[in-house]
């Protein structure tokens, strides 16, 4: 005799329920994994963060908690999907302890309709934190990390040294040094106005093309960013035919078509070398697209889709091991799952190791856990016993 | 004996499965950054590395995973009426807290040791592990790299031939030309890179050797010695952080030491004591937690447990630090500051919830 299986409606009292009780522990988790994470770079960078700047001066605390509540969008970040899991592996169990799912199998509701919320908030967290990496990146990132070098590097304004950045055509630009803020704004602008790269400078400046056989060497021992519209006005820029005489030395007072590139392209350079998980989608694909050879740009670009998705792989592989009605054998799904969920990572892992060095395309390393785990979670689910 | 084992086997099996789902969380997250941080060195490299990283969780980690058993085995406890049976029976309830004290006891050793002698010889060698793996990773030449920017050697191809670079610029540290020292640019169509021991061999053809005035055509060789790019920091392995704890109490002994630096030495000695007397404070204060705020799923439970553990470890991080740089109090006393405030409210908990 087969039983009907009763169709619910879309966020009825079923749905708010599971979704409260998914939310309320997602937040605990949430406070519980990014608090740990947060001590735990406490605990290795605070002494050092503290440290007086070269120039001798004492670094306030404020500015390490400033950094820290910056810090904090991107902690999280690092860990949404490990926090998605969590909250679902409490979600199940508890409806389990309470008897509920056999609650709603008697009253002829799959155990996949009851978990529905739950993969709901699953695919909306995927999009969710797809979508927070590109708010935070543009509207706290420059931000932060500005505050990172500082303390980092112990500077009381930031300064960064050797930037290489590709022009428009993946050619190379070397800079010396480069103030994503000019020094000189320091004394009117406050800590929580740095928000955007302001009046930038450059000390430095060297790159070398071959245009119609000839080689042509750029160089200028500093620059000013004068905006969109203006551009670079650099201080003794010259352009000169390498090994013609000096007399045919021309001089370059702005960068133009290729070689031009703005304080913004050299920030995500320096961030793409330095802090690559840091970096943005629309970051990331623009550094790949100025360099397109470059491999850990290509994989990077697709790690950070990768990535998110991992808040419902891990959903679709975790979960189904839990619904078990068996007496006893509640902590054996447990384990099943979260071992399931080990190898998820682990092949992650070793797949973007293997993309970062080139010996598997980016797609394919990016992609493989996520497809073949995803795959492994539908079928999990969709064998759930109902 | 045999509530004293069933306790005791609750709060073992609770603590390894909060650890493990904690480590579970925290390892993979540490794994990818690792990949990043090192940049496309080998698998092996990013194995031996993580562990460097993870050792510095490992005192976080068992501490908050044994709160969380303390306050779930004793939510548990009082949700099943299992605290009110024991109670009723005659048992004085500081007697559960027994078989707590004993794991608490066990972990605390582990974490002092592992503080002690492991910990610190990890951390002096992490850096120097990673400027290896970077110029493994040099040796190495993925296939798949075509940009390689270590320290002050930067080197971008167009397209790979086997282990060879086509189309390539390369900029070569601190080369001096005409008593000038300048970075070298060298653009060439193709670069075969071999190493010994303590240098790069750079085998360009049609190599044009670019500076702001001059310009060379040909094909030769550059050796690069691996000295100019990797720019050693030098670690002072007289630090407290990389000294373990029998190396410092040597010191203290044996050694002439300036006054600031035998109070640090002190402190820091006690500090990692005091780490390890942790778990007693974590006991004292999940406990009572645990009986309290045992409804439900124990979800606020351990919401309060977590908030505890962060004010906690955020207060050690800094407030003896502090007193003992002031000079406020000797050392010692500073290092264990924070367990006092946690002893004493802990102790407190521990009151209100026995008088009840």
């Amino acid at each position: 005799m087969t039983h009907p299986v009763r169709r619910l409606a879309l966020f009825g009292r079923l749905d708010r329920y599971v979704g409260r009780v998914f939310v309320g522990a997602y937040l605990l988790a949430a406070l519980l994994v990014v608090g740990l994470f947060l001590v735990v770079d406490l605990a290795s960078n605070l002494d050092d963060f503290l440290k007086p700047t070269k120039d001798g001066a004492d670094t306030p605390l404020s500015k390490v908690l400033h950094f820290y509540v910056l810090q904090l969008p991107f902690l999280y970040l690092q860990v949404a999907p490990f926090i998605t899991l969590i909250a679902g592996l409490f979600t199940v169990t508890r409806l389990q302890k309470a008897r509920e799912v056999i609650a709603a199998l008697a009253a002829g509701i799959s155990a996949r309709r009851v978990l529905a919320p739950v993969f709901a908030f699953g695919v909306v967290l995927t999009i969710g934190v797809i979508g927070l990496r590109e708010v935070v990146s543009s509207a706290i990132g420059f931000q932060r990390g500005v505050l990172l070098v500082e303390l980092d590097q112990h500077l009381s304004w930031a300064e960064l040294e050797d930037v290489r950045l590709k022009d428009a055509n993946g050619d190379m630009i070397q800079l010396d040094r480069y103030w994503p803020i000019d020094p000189e704004l320091a004394e009117s602008t406050g800590a929580w106005d740095r928000r955007t790269t302001l009046g930038a400078r450059i000390e430095g400046l060297s790159a070398v093309r071959e245009e119609g056989g000839a080689w042509l060497s750029y160089s200028a021992t500093g620059g000013r960013w004068k905006g969109p519209e203006e551009g670079w006005e650099l201080v003794e820029g010259r352009l000169r035919e390498v090994g013609e005489s000096a007399a045919d030395t021309r001089t370059l007072r702005t960068l133009e078509g290729d070689m031009a590139f703005t304080p913004e392209d050299v920030w995500i350079a320096w961030k793409g070398r330095n802090n690559p998980l840091d970096l943005s989608f629309s970051e990331a694909a623009r550094l790949a697209d100025r360099d397109p050879q470059n491999i850990q740009y290509r994989t990077l670009r697709y790690y950070l889709l990768s990535f998110p998705l991992a808040n419902l792989v891990l959903l679709l592989v975790g979960l189904p091991f839990l619904l078990n009605y068996e007496r006893g054998r509640g902590t054996e799904g447990l384990v099943a799952g979260f071992g399931l969920c080990v190898v998820y990572f682990a092949t992650d892992f070793v797949t973007l190791n293997l993309g970062m060095q080139g010996q598997i395309g980016p797609v394919f390393a990016c992609g493989l856990p996520a497809v073949l785990f995803g795959s492994l979670g539908v079928v999990l689910t969709g064998s759930i016993r109902t | 004996m045999t509530l004293f084992l069933y306790i005791l086997r609750a709060l073992a099996t609770s603590t390894a499965f909060a650890v493990g789902a904690l480590g579970f969380v925290v390892m993979p997250a540490v794994a990818v950054s690792a990949v990043h941080k090192l940049g496309g060195v080998s698998l092996g490299a990013v194995v031996r590395y993580v562990p460097m990283i993870g050792i510095e969780l490992i005192p976080y980690l068992l501490s908050l995973g044994f709160l969380l058993a303390v306050v779930s085995t004793f939510g548990r406890l009082a949700a099943d009426r299992e605290w009110i049976a024991v109670q009723m029976a005659g048992v004085h309830p500081l007697r559960l807290l027994a078989p707590g004290a004993v794991l608490a006891f066990v972990l605390g050793a582990a974490t002092i040791w592992l503080m002690g002698t492991l910990s610190p010889q990890w951390k002096l060698e992490k850096d120097q592990f990673r400027a290896d793996v970077l110029v493994q990773t040099l040796r190495n030449l993925a296939p798949g790299r075509t940009e390689f920017d270590i320290g002050r050697f930067y080197l971008s191809a167009r397209g790979r031939d086997g282990r060879a670079f086509t189309d390539v610029q390369i900029v070569v540290p601190q080369l001096a030309i005409e008593d000038r020292v300048e970075n070298l640019v060298l653009v060439a169509d193709r670069v075969d890179i071999n190493f010994d021991d303590e240098s790069m061999l750079l085998t360009l053809t049609s190599v044009r050797t670019v500076n702001q005035t001059e310009s060379w055509n040909g094909s030769g060789h550059v050796t690069v010695p691996l000295e100019l790019i990797f720019e050693r920091k030098e670690r002072d392995a007289t630090r407290a952080k990389y000294r373990t704890t029998a190396a410092l109490m040597t010191a203290l002994e044996t050694e002439e030491l300036p006054p600031d630096k035998a109070e640090y030495y002190v402190f820091e000695i006690h500090r990692r004591w005091s780490i390890g007397a942790t778990y007693v404070l974590f006991l004292l204060i999940g406990m009572p937690t645990g009986l309290w705020l045992r409804s439900g799923t124990q979800l606020t439970a351990f919401g309060a447990a977590s908030a505890y553990a962060f004010t906690y470890y955020i207060l050690s991080l800094q407030l003896g630090k502090s007193l003992a740089k002031q000079g406020a109090i000797d050392p010692q006393l500073a290092a264990w500051s924070t367990n006092a405030i946690g002893l004493v409210v802990g102790v407190f908990m521990l009151w209100r919830v026995l008088r009840r």
